[in-house]
């Protein structure tokens, strides 16, 4: 049914049953959001979305309020302004000083928080700092004046949840929009945050370590913990070396944080930046991608005629599995991470020159000065698998993994600038060291696969694939919702089912 | 909304131009101007906070005496009498070495030394300290040797270079070259353009660079050595260059033959295969370098910054352009002296001497509290805080307390103006009506500017400019001037043509009175300021005409101004650029922002700045000779041992975003952040079972104080680092200690007495 409104005195007939964000912004009139993330519910608890709607005395939340026949909105006007501004200062009083701190000793004002000008300054402390759904829009409204609430009581911190060593929680920045509850709830079906959540520690919980509560965290209260000057320590050490996989998903997210055009940054161009910040070795994950790829369409071809044949890499459905699902355990095939395929790639690559003479430092008067040490290596993943921190933690494949914002955090930091950069090419992974035998250059099955991203639907993917000579029915979870689905019993009707996080 | 004035920043030697908003005679923002012609729109942290350190509850507004164990309030008469009587009495029984000034002439209010400087020369006293003589001894006065002339000393020309070295630097944080993120960046990002680091510790500046160089903590004179060795060794040098434009190389040389290029690397802890990839990039590409306190305040600093000149020199990047070169000087940083002249005075107890007039700091204890009769027995400082600023607080106090008069002129309470015998209270730059700043980086533009008055200035205080013209003549150290010069004064602001003014008072002088020559600058002062109801603005006329630029026909921009301004003197050769330099000054007037008065003239700087009479540069000197032959890696490597139960080197000093100098006193901008620590090696801390944040005790051979430990990667194993300006007390609360209460007055450079801040045998001990 249609519907005739008028939003900022433009008459439109739009669809009824929409909320008037949508409407919004599918006739291009942009409302601020905070809690809104699209593709989760909408629980309208930041109300930076509110709106006028004539008739009525209070603001409405555009994201919950649905549109109806002759409603006139006014979505930026001055009380609308004023009100979204003052939600803002409210939030920011009441999280961390570790951004905005010129603000809240007073001493710039809103006009003066050019980004060229926070350089000047210093950096903020936060990880979001630049890139915050939060900060943004506090710069786009002007805020100029943060009162402190939060230090005005004695011990009012909450100290961070640290005891992954991966994913990080910090209470103190939480706006409490939700998104996280949802996505860990709804979408994930883990069950870990919020009010249906264990109390205790926070990742003691249901907790599976897939990590998408960072992804879909609006501030830095979910993040990746960083470990920037720690790899530069190295990178620029002269007693250890280090190497570095770097994984084309990255690409994305790195060139919107700079905020360049898709195709401003290659992956030569990345190679060349972390060269030089002073990475030794610095391999594309082509290779890992391609050596997993081999090993997963060897297990579907090798199993296919004994039933469903499940296939994962991850580390998070995996402790998804043995958590909720754990008489399955012994169904499920595993094949080998890309990180685990860079941790042995790179242990080969490194043996080769770790018969180097060091020990520079102290030795002038060591009687041992010219003995061989063993030259010491750390490895560095590079990659945007939100899972990949916390398998690096549990295993030790990697020293460091590295998603898009530390590395753009790095390279703020060094220089890095990859779009500026002279194309470098990779270090290529030796001969003897290819670890797919057959020397396969394309994955197999790309339809399954394949690169996948995830998504917060809630049906798997489902294609057919011809494998061994036969139409097979093949589903793809990607995410763990849909993993549970398939796992609970709509396994039935495929042939292959490749598990995601 | 406030009034927004134009002025510069006075919170370091750089003086970025800002905008300041004023609202009741109060500061309440900051921004950096972009019309500025030096830092176009640049501004740090430190000029940005300047509201805080302005009008505050420790400010100085009368002047005061200590009676007893406390303060009481008297009037500028009565402070002058009292003042001058005992100077007189003093003078008279013990003579001029009994008086040093500490200060004038610091980054803030810096017209006070062009009226302190003629005091000085009135009553015969040689004695200056200010920080010069802490820091910049050794670059200085290699410079001297080197070119003739200690003034210029030399930086990168970062528009034409290809190469940026920072040794000792971390000017991304320091912010102590104009623009010094931006040209960083620039220099870090532009794949055709290249960062090269020499620090220990990855600062924020080394994380920027293309090739970080890690030498141990102290090693740097034998790295340098090392490297210029193999430079030779291999024949990368310039050989061209060095043909033509030095003098005695073939006995300089012989300094880098018989190095031990393997044996020394062990020592400074480099690979040999990384300095022989610098050694090329210095010798094929255009380089500048920065030299900065990781140099100065180290191991055999004079050695280190002459060997860096000296490797300017034989990679041909000396006084060329694209490669190190020398902002012109607009106004004297010093006085002119060579310590080979038997008049120029070295101290009695420690046998020092000055460079560009100034003495080395951390002497000032043991001159004032020796025995010997020729002791230095008053000081007037000001601006400054010797009892923070300079090695040795206990050590400091003890000597200050001592003086028979101390008269301290500053404009807030410090630890100094708590011990002095007087208080004079001193505008800060904002209140000033006229500042100037000795230390113009801009090149090769000449940007003259003036900080101008953008504050109503609180209670009595008195430009400081002023407050040494009045204390000269309270000392009958000039005639009663002359009614007609009052008069001319205000002729000349009143119709702007102030050269006719000048040529009166030069007439007078020369007219059988050149015995106050040197006094002319405090005549000016007192005449001329008054009409401008400011001495500090006279200062910048009378310093800017008759400063290093005269004589050097290098101003441009100005001939409009000038026809109009001087029309007839203008015409007279004798006043022909005195008339130029003076429509400089009033562009400049016109300009609050500051103006580009001239350029450097880039195609013969060696004919321009080698003061030499042969136009060459000196490579060769007694006293590095003497100095250079110790420095082998045999005796370093013993000397870098550390001993008697030391187990780091502590640096004195790191350099923070929360950085700040002494005169910032409120910590009121560190609210919410806690950079008070002790920056620790995470691998270092967990080896002594230290956790990050605990509370440890640092000690070395003079004190010892507790702070937090904060785990860093950005320093190395085995060093660690305190910043500087803490333990500061305002109004009634300190936070933080000062970390001059652990370094040593007698741990200063052999050759000229830059401290040894940077390297520092310390115990850290968890309490």
């Amino acid at each position: 049914m249609i519907v005739n409104i008028i939003i900022d005195e433009k008459p439109l007939a739009v669809e009824s049953g929409c909320t008037i964000l949508e409407t919004a912004r599918a006739n291009h009139i942009s409302i601020p959001t905070l809690c809104h993330f699209d593709g989760l519910k909408n629980k309208a608890s930041c109300r930076i979305c509110v709106v006028e709607v004539e008739g009525k005395k209070n603001l409405q939340p555009a994201c919950v309020t649905k549109v109806k026949e002759g409603m006139v909105i006014h979505t930026n006007n001055e009380r609308v302004r004023k009100e979204r501004k003052y939600i803002l200062v409210q939030i920011l009083a009441n999280h961390t000083v570790d951004c905005h701190h010129c603000l809240r000793i007073g001493l710039c004002d809103a006009n003066s928080l050019d980004p060229e000008l926070c350089e000047m300054c210093f950096w903020c402390d936060c990880v979001r700092d630049g890139f915050c759904e939060l900060q943004t829009l506090a710069r786009e409204y002007r805020v100029g004046v943060i009162p402190d609430y939060m230090s005005a009581q004695e011990n009012n911190y909450i100290e961070e949840e640290a005891s992954l060593g991966s994913i990080m929680y910090n209470p103190d920045k939480c706006i409490h929009c939700r998104r996280c509850e949802d996505v860990c709830n709804r979408v994930q079906t883990v069950q870990n945050v919020g009010s249906d959540a264990n109390i205790g520690s926070l990742f003691e919980g249901n907790c599976v370590q897939c990590g998408h509560c960072v992804d879909v965290c609006p501030v830095g209260a979910f993040y990746m913990q960083e470990h920037k000057d720690e790899i530069l320590y190295w990178t620029h050490s002269y007693d250890t070396d280090t190497i570095a996989q770097v994984s084309e998903d990255i690409i994305p997210e790195l060139t919107a944080l700079y905020k360049l055009k898709p195709g401003d940054i290659s992956m030569e161009q990345i190679c060349a930046a972390l060269r030089k910040i002073g990475v030794n070795k610095v391999i594309s994950d082509e290779h890992a991608v391609l050596t997993a790829a081999v090993q997963a369409a060897k297990i579907i071809e090798d199993n296919i005629e004994n039933g469903t044949v499940f296939i994962t890499n991850s580390n998070a459905v995996l402790n998804f599995v043995d958590r909720f699902f754990p008489n399955l355990k012994e169904m499920i095939h595993v094949y080998e991470s890309i990180q685990s395929i860079f941790g042995r790639i790179a242990e080969g690559m490194m043996d080769d020159n770790r018969q180097i003479e060091t020990g520079y430092q102290d030795d002038y008067m060591d009687e041992a000065k010219n003995k061989i040490h063993t030259r010491p290596y750390k490895k560095v993943q590079i990659t945007s698998e939100k899972e990949a921190g916390a398998e690096a933690a549990a295993s030790g494949n990697a020293d460091y993994v590295v998603n898009a914002r530390e590395l753009y955090r790095i390279f703020i930091r060094t220089g890095g600038a990859p779009a500026r950069k002279i194309p470098v090419v990779f270090d290529a992974v030796p001969e003897q060291l290819e670890m797919n035998s057959g020397k396969v250059e394309e994955i197999s099955y790309p339809e399954i696969l394949g690169r996948k991203q995830w998504n917060l639907d809630s049906e798997p993917e489902s294609v057919s694939v011809i494998i061994n000579g036969k139409s097979r029915n093949c589903a793809i979870a990607h995410n763990l919702g849909q993993t549970r689905k398939l796992l609970e019993g709509d396994w039935k009707s495929y042939d292959v089912v490749r598990l995601m996080a | 909304m406030g009034e927004w004035k134009k002025t510069q920043c006075s919170f370091c030697a750089v003086g970025c131009g800002i905008e300041v908003e004023i609202e009741n005679n109060k500061i309440i923002n900051v921004r950096p101007d972009k019309d500025s012609p030096h830092s176009r729109g640049y501004c740090c942290r430190k000029g940005r906070t300047a509201k805080y350190f302005v009008d505050h509850g420790d400010r100085l507004l009368y002047p005061k005496k200590r009676v007893g164990d406390h303060y009481e309030r008297i009037s500028w008469e009565q402070a002058y009498k009292e003042i001058t009587e005992k100077m007189n009495k003093i003078l008279a029984e013990h003579g001029p070495r009994s008086l040093a000034f500490i200060g004038a002439g610091n980054p803030s209010v810096q017209t006070a030394c062009a009226t302190a400087i003629p005091l000085m020369k009135a009553v015969r006293t040689q004695y200056i300290f200010n920080a010069i003589g802490v820091e910049f001894m050794g670059c200085w006065w290699s410079i001297g040797r080197i070119i003739g002339d200690q003034m210029y000393y030399l930086e990168p020309d970062d528009k034409n270079t290809e190469v940026m070295v920072y040794w000792g630097s971390n000017s991304y944080v320091a912010h102590q070259v104009p623009n010094a993120r931006r040209i960083c960046r620039e220099f870090s990002e532009n794949p055709e353009k290249m960062v090269i680091v020499v620090d220990p510790r990855l600062s924020e500046t080394a994380r920027m660079a293309d090739m970080h160089i890690m030498p141990n903590p102290g090693s740097d004179a034998l790295f340098l050595r090392t490297l210029i060795a193999l430079i030779l060794k291999n024949g990368w040098q310039n050989q061209e260059y060095i043909d033509l434009y030095t003098k005695d190389w073939n006995k300089a040389k012989q300094w880098f033959e018989e190095v031990d290029i393997s044996a020394s690397l062990r020592v400074c802890g480099i690979p040999e295969t990384q300095v022989e990839e610098l050694a090329r990039i210095l010798t094929t590409k255009k380089w500048g370098m920065h030299q900065d306190l990781g140099l100065y305040f180290n191991r055999h600093s004079t050695l280190s910054s002459y060997l860096c000149i000296t490797l300017m020199i034989i990679c041909g990047m000396c006084l060329v352009k694209g490669g190190n070169v020398p902002p012109e000087c607009i106004l004297p940083r010093g006085i002119k002296v060579d310590e080979r002249n038997r008049k120029i005075w070295r101290t009695p107890v420690t046998g020092r001497f000055p460079v560009v007039g100034i003495f080395p700091t951390g002497v000032l204890p043991d001159e004032i509290l020796g025995d010997n009769d020729d002791r230095i027995r008053m000081a007037i400082s000001s601006l400054c805080n010797p009892l923070r600023s300079y090695p040795d607080s206990q050590k400091m106090e003890e000597a200050l307390k001592k003086l028979e008069l101390y008269v301290a002129i500053d404009s807030s309470e410090t630890e100094a103006t708590a011990i002095a015998d007087y208080v004079l209270p001193g505008m800060n730059t904002f209140e000033s009506g006229g500042d100037f700043n000795i230390f113009t980086l801009t090149y090769p533009e000449i940007v003259y500017y003036i900080r101008r008055r953008v504050l109503e200035p609180l209670g009595e205080a008195k430009e400081e400019a002023l407050i040494f013209a009045e204390l000269t003549e309270a000392l009958g150290l000039i005639p009663k001037l002359p009614q007609w010069m009052y008069k001319a004064a205000e002729e000349a602001v009143e119709t702007g043509d102030r050269m006719r003014y000048f040529a009166r008072i030069a007439g007078w002088l020369a007219a059988g009175r050149m015995r106050y020559f040197d006094q002319a600058a405090t005549i000016i002062a007192l005449t001329l300021g008054k009409a401008y109801g400011s001495a500090g603005l006279a200062m910048c006329w009378a310093g800017l005409i008759t400063g290093p630029l005269f004589g050097k026909g290098l101003t441009r921009n100005t001939e409009k101004t000038n026809k109009k301004q001087n029309p007839i003197l203008s015409r007279l050769p004798i006043f022909k650029e005195l008339c130029e330099l003076d429509a400089a000054f009033q562009k400049v007037l016109e300009h609050p922002e500051g103006a580009i008065i001239g350029y450097s003239d880039e195609e013969h700087l060696m004919q321009k700045h080698i003061q030499h009479r042969d136009k060459k540069l000196h490579m060769w000197c007694q006293e590095i000779d003497d100095y250079i032959k110790r420095v082998i890696p045999e005796k370093e490597a013993e000397n870098l041992k550390l001993k008697d139960g030391y187990n780091m080197i502590l640096s004195a000093g790191r350099r923070i975003e929360a950085g700040a100098n002494a005169s910032m006193r409120n910590s009121r901008t560190n609210q919410y952040r806690q950079p008070y620590t002790l920056a620790m090696n995470p691998e270092d801390a967990a080896e002594r079972g230290i956790l990050n944040g605990q509370v440890v005790r640092v000690s070395t051979e003079r004190g010892s104080l507790e702070i937090p430990v904060e785990y860093t990667w950005q320093t190395s194993k085995g060093y660690c680092l305190i910043p500087h300006n803490f333990g500061l007390n305002f109004e009634g609360k300190t936070y933080g200690t000062h970390v001059n209460l652990l370094t040593n007055h007698q741990e200063l450079d052999e050759l000229t007495g830059n401290v040894r801040w940077r390297y520092i045998p310390c115990k850290v001990e968890a309490i």
